[in-house]
Order: structure tokens, then sequence, then C-alpha cells
């Protein structure tokens, strides 16, 4: 066994085992029910407040968080709560009670289309391209990999293969609503056992305070150890939301206005306990003084001291926390290939069952995609900030724009909005990579600037500061010299 | 009590207790659009076959 966790028994496996199928068997049953492109995609509109929390709840929350929140509070303490997660929350509070009522006006089914109605099919397709690259789960189809190595001993590449063959299979026979009832069950294994493993955790570390004494005082500090302008771009990733394919997806999904706030205010106490939960983990492991990698001081924690039979729920709740995420976001990047992309390109009418399959086709051709990177990448964590950075930079200030500014809203200022904020962001990534060098401390990459005795340190994620104003300084100016759409 | 171990009580309380009863919630909401998906799809059934009778 790798990574120097327990072997798991017979059991373990076998309640492993009993998921997989489980959640391939609710696929099937759902896809003897679905006759639409409108039921697979956004379940006919007819999703309660109940079905939105499970599937919001876990969507958002993948092995990037279960394990990026754990490392971070393994190596810096509370900050991982405060800082990195807590910005979250406000943007999405802001985003319910004003983004979601005004996009519930609209008969959108996908973020480019908001592009398409505001600006016309040139902006369109840039929010489908930026949207299907964010879209695409590449840490999840990773986070599988890892998870079925460390703790089954499934060979990484092996693991990436079944992890990601079961959530092709069930995305694709079910649509949007097998999604939300395997993101459910998900839901509930991911939290329960979470709150479970948490209790275990500080019991065998002798309770939460007995942490102060063990752990630097820095590790109780909220900012943490952290430079300011870090923090800055932590809170400026948190504008994600306001432009996340699977949040808009599930707005235009639900039954009404009501149940989406309702989802999203019992959402935030959720993510707010499972982030807390998870940061204390991290730091127990880090008093306990586990030796692993940062990013597995959850998994060899847990997996440490837990029973037989808990150890198979954990696995299981640990790969629901993976697959809720890999199967919302292949659904949507295969819907922005066919729905998107193809069905406008095509220029004939399409029929909804041809849509639907055609939908079905391109979450396979996801698939294999986010399989290739997911195999090519070495690390996702940098891929994973470029892509949120390009969604942002392309899609927010267009989507802002059209709902909020409607009178500027011209084509030439959607297209170029989009076109300046994704072409600024890649252009930053490319100078970053190409005279920065990597520095270990941070595990990033920098690139130092010297102008005489100014001394300046561009950060790789410090590209959302100068695409985000140069995306809306292009919309300013497309709204000065383009015209309104007749 | 610290305001460190209180938050944590009230994390674990909140992750053990919300999700089942979401659950609950969640399943009667659950076999109403399944009620309704089947429904719909056996009344474009009856107007395929309406329609072909017509034909």
């Amino acid at each position: 066994m790798s990574r120097g966790l327990p072997a798991m028994s017979i059991w373990d496996v076998g309640i492993v085992i009993l998921y997989m199928v489980g959640i391939i068997g609710l696929g099937w049953a759902v896809s003897r029910r679905i006759t639409t492109f409108r039921d697979y995609f956004v379940a006919g509109g007819r999703m309660t407040a109940p079905l939105l929390i499970c599937t919001l709840v876990s969507t958002y929350y993948g092995l990037d968080v279960l394990l990026g929140s754990s490392e971070v509070a393994y190596q810096a303490g509370i900050v991982a709560w405060f800082a990195y997660a807590r910005p979250y929350y406000i943007v999405i509070l802001v985003a319910a009670f004003t983004i979601a009522r005004r996009l519930r006006r609209y008969d959108f089914l996908s973020v480019p289309d908001i592009g398409a109605h505001f600006y016309g099919v040139g902006t369109q397709r840039v929010l489908a391209v930026a949207s299907f690259l964010y879209s695409l789960p590449i840490l999840g189809f990773m986070g599988l990999g890892i998870v079925m190595d460390v703790t089954l001993g499934i060979p990484f590449v092996w693991g990436v293969l079944l992890g990601a063959l079961v959530a092709v299979v069930y995305t694709i026979l079910g649509g949007l609503l097998a999604d939300a009832l395997t993101d459910t069950v998900q839901f509930t294994l991911m939290c329960v056992t979470l709150g479970v493993a948490t209790v275990i955790a500080v019991d065998s570390a002798g309770g939460v305070d007995v942490l102060r004494d063990r752990l630097a005082p820095s590790f109780f500090e909220p900012t943490g150890s952290y430079p300011i302008w870090v923090l800055v771009v932590f809170a400026g990733a948190a504008l994600s939301a306001l432009v996340e394919p699977a949040f808009y997806q599930r707005i235009f999904a639900a039954v009404n206005y009501r149940a989406i706030v309702v989802a999203l205010l019992v959402g935030i106490v959720l993510w707010a306990a499972f982030d807390w939960a998870v940061a204390i983990v991290g730091m127990v492991a880090r008093a306990e003084g586990i030796e692993t990698e940062a990013r597995y001081a959850l998994l060899t924690m847990t997996m440490q001291s837990l029973p037989v039979g808990a150890k198979g729920v954990f696995v299981a709740s640990v790969l629901a926390t993976s697959m809720s995420t890999v199967d919302s976001y292949l659904l949507i990047a295969g819907g922005n290939l066919s729905y998107d992309l193809l069905r406008p390109a095509i220029r004939r009418p399409m029929g909804d069952r041809a849509l639907l399959r055609l939908t079905r086709w391109m979450i396979g051709v996801a698939a294999v995609v986010t399989i290739v990177l997911a195999l090519f990448f070495q690390t996702v964590v940098s891929a994973w900030i470029f892509m949120s950075t390009s969604l942002i930079a392309a899609a927010l200030v267009p989507i802002v724009g059209g709902l909020y500014f409607g009178r500027f809203a011209t084509p030439t200022a959607g297209l170029a909005a989009s076109t300046v904020g994704l072409t600024v962001a890649l252009g930053y990534y490319v100078l970053v990579h190409t005279f920065g060098a990597f520095d270990p401390q941070w595990e990033t990459q920098i690139w130092t600037v010297r102008a005489g005795r100014l001394t300046l340190e561009l950060w790789q994620e410090y590209a959302l500061l100068f695409a985000l104003p140069a995306s809306a300084g292009s919309f300013a100016l497309g709204a000065l010299v383009g015209r309104k759409r007749g | 009590m610290t305001d460190l171990t209180r938050w944590t009580w009230i994390a674990v309380g909140i992750l053990v207790t919300v999700p089942p009863v979401v659950f609950v919630l969640f399943l009667k909401d659950a076999s109403r659009v399944f009620r309704e998906l089947q429904s719909d799809r056996e009344s474009e059934a009856a107007d395929r076959a309406g329609n072909e009778e017509a034909a």
C-alpha cells in the first residue's frame, strides 16, 4: 500500500464497489424517464430547494476543497477558513440576492446563452470556449486516481480510467437529474462521514484546545502568514461564483426563485461547517506530527483512526466528493460543445432528440479530453488557477454588463470584453511562465521584475488583477464605438 | 470552552444533523419529479400513437 496508509479489509472494498454499482443503477433508472433536452440538461426546471441544496453543496465541494483546504490548514492553520473559504460565502450571498433574481427573468439554459442574448453569436462562442475549458474536471479525475491509489492500491492511471468510466456512464444516462440524485447520496455521505471523522480526529489529539499548545501562534491568526496581495487574490477568486457554469445551470433548473435562495442560504451554512471541520482535521494532523505530503493530511489522519467498515464508508464518501463534482462539470462541458458551439454552427434546425443524443456523445468527448489532460499534467493547481481566471476574465464583465447595464451592451462591447479578458489572462500566464521561476516556499510561479530600485513580484495568481480591468476597459470602449443590436 | 472548540462542535453538529433532514425532504420531492417525468413520457407516447393513427 502506498503512502503508508493502513490496508482496507474485504468489507471496506465491498462497500466501495456497492457504492459504484449503486450510482450507475440510479443513472440507468433516470435515463428511462428522460425524453427531452430540457429534462436532461436542467431537469425540466423542476428542481426544488432540497434537490438544489444537495446538488449545489456537493458540486462545489470536490477534492480540491477536501484535500486543498486541509493542505492549507496543515501548512498554515485556520487561515484556510478565514481567507480562502469565507470570501466565497459573501460572494454567493450577493449572487443569491442579485444575479440569481435577475437571471430568472430570462429563459437561459447556459452561460453562453447570456452572451448570445445580449451580444450575439461571437460573444456566445468565446464564453462557450471559456466555460468548456473551465468545466473540464481535470482535478476531479486526478483526485479519483489519487484516492484509488492511496486507499485501494489501484495504480493512478487505472484509478483515473475506472473513476471516469463510472462518472461518465451515469452522467450520460441520466443528465442533471441523475447528477442531482447521486449528488444527494454523495452529499449526505460526505457531510456525515466528515463530521464523525472530525470527532474521532479531535478526540485522538486530546481535544481542540490542545492544538494551541502544540502549534505555532500563526496557525490561529485569521490572515496567517500570507502576503496581502495573495489574500486579495484569494478574495478575487471567489468572484468565480458570479460566473460559475454549475451555479448558473442550477439557477435555470430551479422550480422558482425562492427555492434558489433557500438552497443557497442552507448551502452557505453547510459549506462553512464543512470548511471549518476540514481545517481543524488538517491542523490536528499537523499537531499529531503525521508525516505525509500536506495534501494527504486529511486522508492519512482519518484512515489511521477509523475502524473496519467505517474505512469503506469514508473512501466511498471521498470518491463521492470527487464524483459529485466530476459529473456536474462533464454535463456542462458536453452541453457547451453540443448546445452552445455545434448547434449554432450547424445552421439548420436541430430536433430535440438529436440535440439530446449529440449532448450525450459530447459528454463522452469532454471525458476523453479530460482524461488526456489529467494524465498529462504533473500538477493541476496552476492549470486550475488559469482556468478559473480565464472564465472570470472572459465572462464576468459581459454578463454583469448585459444584466445590469443593458443600454451599453453592444455586440462590440461584449465581444471586446470577453476576448480581451481571455487574451490578457492567457498572455499574463505565458509571460510569468516564460520569464518567471518556480518558488519552492510558496509553491507557485513568480516573475520578479526590477525597474531601478523598484522590485515587483508578479505571482501567476495575479493574472486576474490585470485581466479583469482590461476586460472592463474594453467593454467601455466597445460601448462607445459599437451600436446596439436591432 | 474556547471559541475554537465551540465552533468545531457547532460545525460537527451541522454536518451530522442537517444533511439527513435535507435527505428526507429530498426523497419526497424526488419521487414527485420521477412521477412527473413518467407521466410526461406516457403522454408523449400517447400523442405519438394518436398522430400515427391519424396519419
